[in-house]
C-alpha cells in the first residue's frame, strides 16, 4: 500500500514538473506571420468575382480592391503586376449588340477627344476570347503622354491599356486593364494572364473564387450596442449609415432585378421610388403605465386624423409577445402613390425603459409575395431587446411632446408689420427674411451679418413660416410693400392655375372670392384636388400617376391695406387633407389679425370670381369679340 | 582620400588661426614647438572625432539585440466594406526594447492598445507571442513578456544625467515593418516638455516616425534615456520621448505593486492658457471642483483657489503637478500651498491612491 502511494505521489510530482519545465523552455520563435494574419477562408482564393453580376477574374495575392456597394463598380490594383483593373457592369437597358456598342464607342471617341485628355486607339476589333465569348477589344494609350513628352519618350513611358467590352447576361461589362508600359514590355505574359482571366461567368461551384458580396449573402446578427437591441439581418441586407445609431436604417443591397433577374418596374414608374427598408428607432423614454398597445392605438388615431381615409387601409392591428416583450403590430397599406401602393409594417415595443419602433417599408407586390415579404418580416420578428447592449451613457430621452401642451396656442408674427396669428404648439415655427435676391434665409446671425455688410439693401418685405409635422401643412405669412391694384396682384398670383392641366381637366378646382372691410380689400383663394376624380382618371389611363403626398391643396388669403399687401398661405398634401386638418387651417385665419383687426370676425360680403376673369388670353379674345359685335 | 583632405584642411585652418601669434613672437624655436604642438593637437582631435564616429556604430551594434518590433491586428476598427484585400486589416506596428533577460519588453501603451494578439519580432527575425503584463494609458507605457531568455537587456541611464545637447540615437521600426532596427541620430533638444498635458517628455531631433513608438532613445553609452513616443506630422526634428524618470517610475511601481499606485488629491484643475501656449508663467493651477473622496474638503479648498506648490515645488501646469506627485506614494503627507485672492494658505494632506476608472 505504502509502495502504491509512493508511486502515485511520484507520478503527481512528475506530472506537475512536466508543464513547469515546458513553460520554462524558450519558444522557438518560428511563428509565420503570413499564416497568423491571413484570412483563413480567403487564403486559397485565387479568383475574384460577383455572383450577382456574373463575372470572375484572377485575384493576385497582393491585390487591393475598391468596389461599390453592389460591386458593380470594381477597381483592383496589384504591385506585382504593376497594373490596375477597372470594371463597370451596367444593365444592357437598350439591348445593344457588340456592334451597336462599338458604334457608340466610335462616336464617343470622336466627340470626347478633348485637349490633352482622351485615348488614342491602336487596335479596335470584335474578337473571341479563349472560351469563345465575343468581345470588343481595344488597345489604346492616353493622349496626355504625347502632350507632355516627345515621340519616343511618350511611347516608352505611357501605360499599356487594353479595354474589353463584353455583352452577356443582359449586362454590359466594360473592363480596362492598364499596366506600366516599361513593365509590360518585359512581362507581356503577365498582362495576358490578367486580362484573359476575365470572364462574364461566375462558377458557383468553384471554391477558389472570392465572391465580393459574400459578406452579406447570409443571415447575420446585428447588435446595437448603444441602444440595447439586436436583430437578424436577412441575406443581402446591410446596415445603412453608421452603426449603433439611434435611428438605425437597414436596406437591401440589391434590387429584385439584380438578385433574381426580375423586370425592373420602377424604371417605368416615372421615377417614383419608394424608399424600401427597415428603420429601428429608439423613440424616447417610456412613461409609467405606457404599453406598446396603447402607444400603437395613439399612433393609429394620429393616422386617422391626418390621412384621408381613401389613401390608407389598416391590414393588421394586434398585440403579441415577441422574444420576451409585449409588442404591437400595425400593418398599413398606403395608397398615396396612385397605382403603386406600399406597405408600412410597424412594430411597437416598450422595454429597457424605452419606446422602440421597428418600421418596415416595402412595395405592395413584395408584401403579396410570401418569399419577399419574409426577408422583411423575419427581421421584424427577430427584433429583441437586450439590456446588456445599452451604452453606459444612455439616460433619459424625453419626447418634447410630453413637455408641451400641444393644444395650447402660440403666436406667429412678422416683426415690422402688425401681422399675427395664433397656432397650436404642434406647429414648428421659423422666422425668415428675404435677401435682396428674393431668396429666403432663416438664420438670424446670417440676417444680421447680411444687413450689416450691405446696409443699402433695406428690404420692405418680410415673411414667417410654420410647419406642422403630423398634418404636413405648411404656413407662410408674408407682408410687404406692393403699390399695384389688388386685382393686378391677384391676377398675377392665379396665372399659375390657368395653365395647370389638372385644373383644366377638373381634377382640381379653384375658388376665388373677394370682399372689403374697413378699407381693406381681401381675397380668399383655394385650390383643392378632387381625390375621386384623380382616382377615376388614373384608373382609365395607366400612363398617368400621382403622388398624393406631393400634390398639395392650397388655401390663401390676400389682404391689401393702403400700399401694403399681406399674404397668408397654407399648403397641405392631398393625402393629408382631412376634415380635422381643414378645421385646423380654418382656425389659422380665425386667429389672424392685421393692424389689430381680425377680419374673420367681420361681416364681409364675399363675391365669387371665376378663373376665366384672370385668363389674359380669354379676356383679350372676349374684347375682340365684343368689338366685333360693336362694329 | 577624403580623410587626408579633411586632415590637411584642419591643419591649414589651425595654422591660419595661430598666424597672428606666430608673427608677433619672432622666436624660431618657439615657432617650431608651437607648430609641433598644434599638429599634435590636431591629430588628437582627429583621433577623438574618429573614435566618436565609431562610437555610434558601436552603440547601434551593442544595443540592436535589445530592440524589437511589435505587430498585431487592431480589433478596435471596423473593416471598410468598400475595400477588399488579402492584406490583413488594421495591422498596427511599433517598436520595443528588452529590459530583462527573462524576455521582458518595454514599449508604448499606444503600440499594443487594441491588439488582441501581440507578436514580437526580435533582432534575428524570430517571432514570439507577447504576453501583456501591464499597461498604463496615462504614462503611455506597456510591459510585455516573451518566452525567450537569451536576449540582451538594455541599461537605463541615470535620470539626472541627460542634458540638452547630448548626442542620442533612436532605433526602431519606422513606417514599414521591413525597416526594423532602423537607427537615426540627433541630440536632446529639450527637457520637461509638457506635450500631452499629462507628463513631461524629452525633446529630440533624432528622426522618429510612425512605427518608432516604443523604441529606445539611447545616449552615447548605449543606455536608455527615453522611449520614443511622439512626433509632429509634417514637421521636422521635433520629437518626444518618455524620459528615464517616468520609465523608472512605471517599472518600479510594477515591480513593487504590480501596477502604478498613482497619488490622488481629488482636486480638479484648469490648465491656464499660458501653460498651454508654453509661455513662461508663475500662475498656479485654478481649482475647478473638489471630488468626493478628495484629500481636502470643499470647505478647505474652493472653486477658484489657485494651487501654487506641492511641498514647495511650483505647479504651473498639470504635467508638472503629475510629475511632482510621481515622487510620492499614496499615504505620504504633502503640503499643498494655495492662494485665494491675496491670501496664501497651506494645507497638509495625506495623499490617496487614484481610484481605477471602470469601463
Amino acid at each position: 500500500m505504502k509502495k502504491f502511494f509512493s508511486v502515485v505521489i511520484c507520478i503527481c510530482l512528475l506530472s506537475a514538473l512536466v508543464p513547469a519545465k515546458a513553460y520554462a523552455l524558450d519558444d522557438n520563435g518560428k511563428i509565420d506571420l503570413y499564416e497568423v494574419f491571413s484570412n483563413k477562408e480567403d487564403r486559397m482564393k485565387t479568383e475574384v468575382g460577383s455572383r450577382v453580376y456574373k463575372w470572375s477574374m484572377h485575384l493576385p495575392d497582393d491585390a487591393i480592391i475598391y468596389r461599390s456597394e453592389q460591386a458593380n463598380y470594381f477597381n483592383m490594383s496589384t504591385t506585382s503586376y504593376q497594373a490596375s483593373i477597372d470594371l463597370q457592369v451596367n444593365k444592357n437597358k437598350d439591348k445593344l449588340s457588340l456592334e451597336d456598342m462599338l458604334y457608340k464607342m466610335q462616336n464617343s471617341s470622336r466627340q470626347d477627344n478633348y485637349w490633352i485628355w482622351g485615348d488614342k486607339e491602336f487596335y479596335v476589333d470584335i474578337v473571341k476570347d479563349s472560351y469563345g465569348e465575343r468581345y470588343i477589344r481595344v488597345i489604346k494609350a492616353e493622349n496626355y503622354y504625347d502632350y507632355y513628352m516627345v515621340d519616343k519618350a511618350a511611347e516608352e513611358f505611357r501605360d499599356y491599356i487594353e479595354n474589353r467590352v463584353y455583352i452577356a447576361n443582359d449586362y454590359i461589362y466594360n473592363l480596362t486593364v492598364r499596366m506600366n508600359g516599361e513593365f509590360y514590355r518585359a512581362h507581356e505574359d503577365m498582362f495576358d494572364k490578367l486580362v484573359s482571366s476575365f470572364r462574364p461567368v461566375f462558377d458557383d461551384k468553384n471554391p477558389y473564387i472570392k465572391e465580393l458580396s459574400d459578406s452579406v449573402s447570409t443571415s447575420r446578427e446585428y447588435k446595437n450596442t448603444s441602444y440595447g437591441w439586436k436583430i437578424m439581418m436577412s441575406p443581402y441586407w446591410k446596415v445603412d449609415g453608421s452603426p449603433n445609431a439611434r435611428h438605425q436604417n437597414f436596406k437591401p443591397v440589391y434590387t429584385d432585378e439584380e438578385l433574381r433577374g426580375e423586370e425592373n418596374k420602377e424604371a417605368k414608374e416615372d421615377n417614383i421610388i419608394i424608399p424600401e427598408g427597415i428603420t429601428v428607432s429608439l423613440i424616447s423614454s417610456a412613461q409609467d403605465g405606457e404599453s406598446a398597445s396603447k402607444w400603437a392605438q395613439k399612433e393609429i388615431e394620429l393616422l386617422k386624423d391626418n390621412y384621408n381615409n381613401e389613401v390608407y387601409e389598416i391590414l393588421r392591428n394586434d398585440s403579441s409577445k415577441q422574444n420576451g416583450i409585449d409588442v404591437h403590430h400595425v400593418v398599413i397599406r398606403y395608397k398615396t402613390i396612385t397605382q403603386n401602393p406600399y406597405i408600412v409594417h410597424n412594430l411597437y415595443a416598450i422595454g429597457n425603459g424605452y419606446k422602440y419602433l421597428v418600421s418596415a417599408t416595402m412595395k405592395d407586390d413584395k408584401f403579396l409575395n410570401d418569399a419577399k415579404r419574409d426577408s422583411y418580416e423575419n427581421m421584424i420578428s427577430s427584433f429583441t431587446l437586450d439590456s446588456s447592449l445599452i451604452s453606459k451613457y444612455l439616460g433619459k430621452i424625453v419626447a418634447a411632446e410630453s413637455l408641451l401642451n400641444i393644444d395650447s396656442l402660440k403666436e406667429l408674427k412678422t416683426l415690422k408689420y402688425d401681422f399675427v396669428t395664433k397656432l397650436e404648439k404642434s406647429w414648428d415655427i421659423s422666422s425668415s427674411s428675404y435677401d435682396y435676391y428674393g431668396n429666403y434665409y432663416y438664420d438670424d446671425y446670417y440676417y444680421k451679418y447680411a444687413v450689416s455688410v450691405d446696409i443699402g439693401n433695406i428690404n420692405n418685405n418680410e415673411a414667417v413660416n410654420a410647419y406642422e409635422p403630423t398634418s404636413k401643412a405648411f404656413l407662410n405669412m408674408s407682408a410687404g410693400l406692393n403699390a399695384n391694384e389688388i386685382n393686378k396682384i391677384v391676377s398675377d398670383r392665379v396665372q399659375r392655375y390657368i395653365s395647370n392641366d389638372e385644373i383644366k381637366m377638373s381634377l382640381a378646382k379653384v375658388s376665388i372670392e373677394s370682399g372689403k372691410c374697413d378699407g381693406a380689400e381681401i381675397y380668399r383663394i383655394a385650390k383643392e384636388y378632387d381625390l375621386n376624380a384623380i382616382k377615376n382618371f388614373v384608373s382609365q389611363d395607366p400612363t398617368k400617376m400621382y403622388n398624393l403626398e406631393e400634390l398639395k391643396n392650397e388655401y390663401e388669403y390676400i389682404v391689401k391695406i393702403d400700399k401694403d399687401i399681406f399674404l397668408q398661405s397654407v399648403t397641405i398634401p392631398v393625402a393629408n387633407t382631412t376634415d380635422k386638418n381643414k378645421l385646423k387651417i380654418d382656425e389659422i385665419w380665425k386667429n389672424t389679425s392685421i393692424n389689430k383687426v381680425n377680419y374673420s370676425s367681420k361681416d364681409i360680403k364675399w363675391s365669387p370670381h371665376t378663373l376665366d376673369e384672370y385668363d389674359k388670353d380669354k379676356v383679350r379674345t372676349d374684347n375682340i369679340n365684343d368689338k366685333a359685335i360693336e362694329g | 582620400m577624403k580623410k587626408i583632405v579633411a586632415c590637411f584642411l584642419s591643419i591649414a585652418m589651425a595654422l591660419s588661426m595661430v598666424v597672428t601669434a606666430y608673427a608677433s613672437d619672432g622666436n624660431a624655436d618657439n615657432k617650431e614647438e608651437f607648430v609641433k604642438e598644434a599638429v599634435e593637437q590636431i591629430q588628437v582631435d582627429e583621433k577623438k572625432a574618429s573614435e566618436a564616429k565609431k562610437e555610434v556604430s558601436e552603440i547601434i551594434d551593442q544595443v540592436n539585440q535589445s530592440v524589437v518590433a511589435i505587430i498585431g491586428n487592431n480589433t478596435n476598427y471596423r473593416q471598410d466594406e468598400t475595400i477588399y484585400s488579402k492584406y490583413p486589416n488594421n495591422l498596427q506596428h511599433g517598436s520595443g526594447v528588452v529590459i530583462s533577460d527573462e524576455g521582458r519588453i518595454l514599449t508604448n501603451n499606444h503600440v499594443i492598445d487594441g491588439l488582441d494578439d501581440i507578436y514580437v519580432v526580435t533582432y534575428d527575425g524570430n517571432v514570439y507571442e507577447g504576453e501583456l503584463l501591464y499597461a498604463d494609458k496615462d504614462i503611455d507605457l506597456a510591459l510585455l513578456k516573451i518566452n525567450r531568455s537569451d536576449l540582451k537587456p538594455i541599461t537605463i541611464a541615470d535620470e539626472g544625467d541627460t542634458k540638452v545637447g547630448d548626442d542620442v540615437v533612436a532605433i526602431g521600426t519606422p513606417l514599414f515593418f521591413s525597416y526594423r532596427n532602423s537607427a537615426s541620430k540627433g541630440i536632446i533638444s529639450g527637457l520637461n516638455r509638457p506635450v500631452d498635458g499629462i507628463y513631461t517628455y524629452l525633446q529630440t531631433d533624432a528622426s522618429i516616425n510612425p512605427g518608432n513608438s516604443g523604441g529606445p532613445l539611447l545616449n552615447m553609452n548605449g543606455e536608455l534615456v527615453g522611449i520614443n513616443t511622439l512626433g509632429y506630422m509634417y514637421y521636422q526634428g521635433v520629437n518626444f520621448s518618455i524620459p528615464a524618470a517616468n520609465i523608472n517610475y512605471f517599472l518600479d511601481h510594477y515591480k513593487r505593486f504590480g501596477k502604478i499606485r498613482r497619488c490622488f488629491t481629488g482636486i480638479e484643475f484648469e490648465e491656464n492658457w499660458a501653460a498651454l501656449l508654453g509661455i513662461p508663467t508663475n500662475q498656479g493651477l485654478r481649482v475647478v471642483t473638489v471630488q468626493n473622496g478628495a484629500v481636502v474638503t470643499p470647505k478647505q479648498v474652493k472653486e477658484g483657489d489657485i494651487l501654487e506648490a506641492i511641498n514647495g515645488k511650483p505647479t504651473t501646469s498639470i504635467a508638472q503637478y503629475n510629475d511632482i506627485l510621481k515622487e510620492y506614494l499614496p499615504g505620504d503627507d504633502v503640503k499643498l500651498t494655495f492662494t485665494r485672492k491675496d491670501r496664501v494658505f497651506d494645507i497638509t494632506v495625506t495623499l490617496k491612491e487614484q481610484p481605477e476608472v471602470k469601463d
